[in-house]
């Protein structure tokens, strides 16, 4: 992380990262990574901090159902990555178009969205799912 | 046999009989002697300036040349080796054959008294390298000295470096082609960090910093 990060600077600011365990160290963050070994505490850090604009990433398989926004999931031995729509909509974050770009439309409906059904009033609220085209294979599947 | 004392003293003692004939001429083997005994002692000097003293008597008993068999002998020799002077760095100073004992070597066809010999070399690729460059030293030498009387070498051995070099430089190799996911998933929150826009109050268009918080148990992700 801190090599693909180190010194990297997006417009005006600069990236930090640093190991938070708190919800309180977590409140400071723009982006929040949940590593699988949290998936017990994720969910009550990310209720506490509904209103922090936060963006929260995850690993673990149930993520989106814990509240996080978007779950870096393995398939097919790459890494792509599902975005809770809902959850996003509800925080005060924006993504830019690009990101939708990279985000395909799931067609199959995953087990997720099916426990999350869109409601008619709200339009379509969909997991995406993406596949980035830049991002190297991994080293095994 | 093997100890260890308070102190960091370290003893190490060894004995080995060889007792072999060749099945032709009946001689028991030429160049390796009978008896064989070594002991092993090194001590730590301050614990400041962790550098350690070693003395390496050797003691070997009746070595057989061809059917002439040379008295025994024994050989102290002398090793300060400081091995935290820094991360990559060991420095070694030995001082070989302290006595400055005459020997003979069996197994060397011509013995001769050699006059004070006195090298010292600096290695600086590994151990390696340095025990080439030591002979190479020596094989320069038109006397063709069988065994150096008294000899005191200094060297400084970067092998720790080498191998970490190695260790470094195989995940590096193995990144050109496949990336490690936590790499990927690094990469993605870089991209996510990117194209993400926060409000005003959260993230003010000033200087201030855009911050990745990881939450895990283990911190490898961090500085992987």
């Amino acid at each position: 992380m801190k090599t693909i990060v180190a010194g990297k600077v997006i417009g005006a600011h600069r990236l930090v990262v640093k190991p938070v365990s708190s919800a309180e160290e977590m409140k400071s963050c723009q982006i929040v990574f949940f590593r699988a070994s949290e998936r017990k505490h994720a969910q009550a850090a990310i209720e506490s901090l509904a209103e922090a604009a936060v963006l929260f990433v995850g690993e673990d398989e149930g993520f989106l159902r814990q509240g996080g926004m978007i779950n870096l999931v393995r398939d097919h031995g790459s890494i792509r990555f599902e975005v809770n729509s809902d959850a996003l909509d509800r925080s005060q974050i924006h993504f830019s178009s690009k990101i939708l770009a990279l985000a395909k439309a799931g067609n199959e409906p995953s087990h997720t969205m099916a426990q999350n059904p869109p409601s008619p009033a709200e339009g379509p609220r969909r997991l995406e799912r993406s596949t980035p085209p830049d991002y190297p294979e991994l080293a095994d599947a | 046999m093997d100890g260890r004392w308070a102190g960091g003293l370290q003893g190490r003692v060894s004995y080995s009989y060889v007792d072999a004939e060749q099945p032709q001429t009946q001689q028991i083997l030429s160049n390796s002697p009978q008896h064989l005994g070594k002991l092993d002692v090194s001590v730590p000097v301050g614990a400041a300036a962790p550098i350690r003293q070693r003395g390496r008597p050797v003691h070997q008993l009746g070595p057989n040349l061809g059917r002439n068999t040379i008295s025994g002998f024994s050989v102290l020799n002398f090793t300060l080796l400081g091995h935290t002077l820094g991360k990559h760095l060991d420095l070694s100073a030995s001082v070989y054959n302290v006595f400055n004992k005459t020997y003979f070597n069996p197994g060397q066809p011509r013995t001769q008294k050699i006059p004070f010999n006195r090298t010292e070399e600096l290695s600086g690729s590994n151990s390696q390298a340095g025990f080439e460059a030591q002979h190479a030293i020596l094989g320069k030498d038109e006397s063709k000295p069988s065994q150096p009387r008294l000899r005191a070498t200094l060297r400084i051995g970067l092998s720790l470096l080498a191998l970490q070099l190695v260790a470094l430089q195989l995940p590096a190799l193995g990144q050109q082609q496949n990336a490690s996911e936590d790499q990927v998933k690094a990469a993605y929150l870089f991209n996510f960090a990117k194209l993400a826009e926060w409000p005003r109050q959260v993230l003010p268009d000033g200087p201030s910093p855009v911050v990745i918080g990881v939450a895990a148990r283990m911190r490898s992700f961090l500085t992987s």
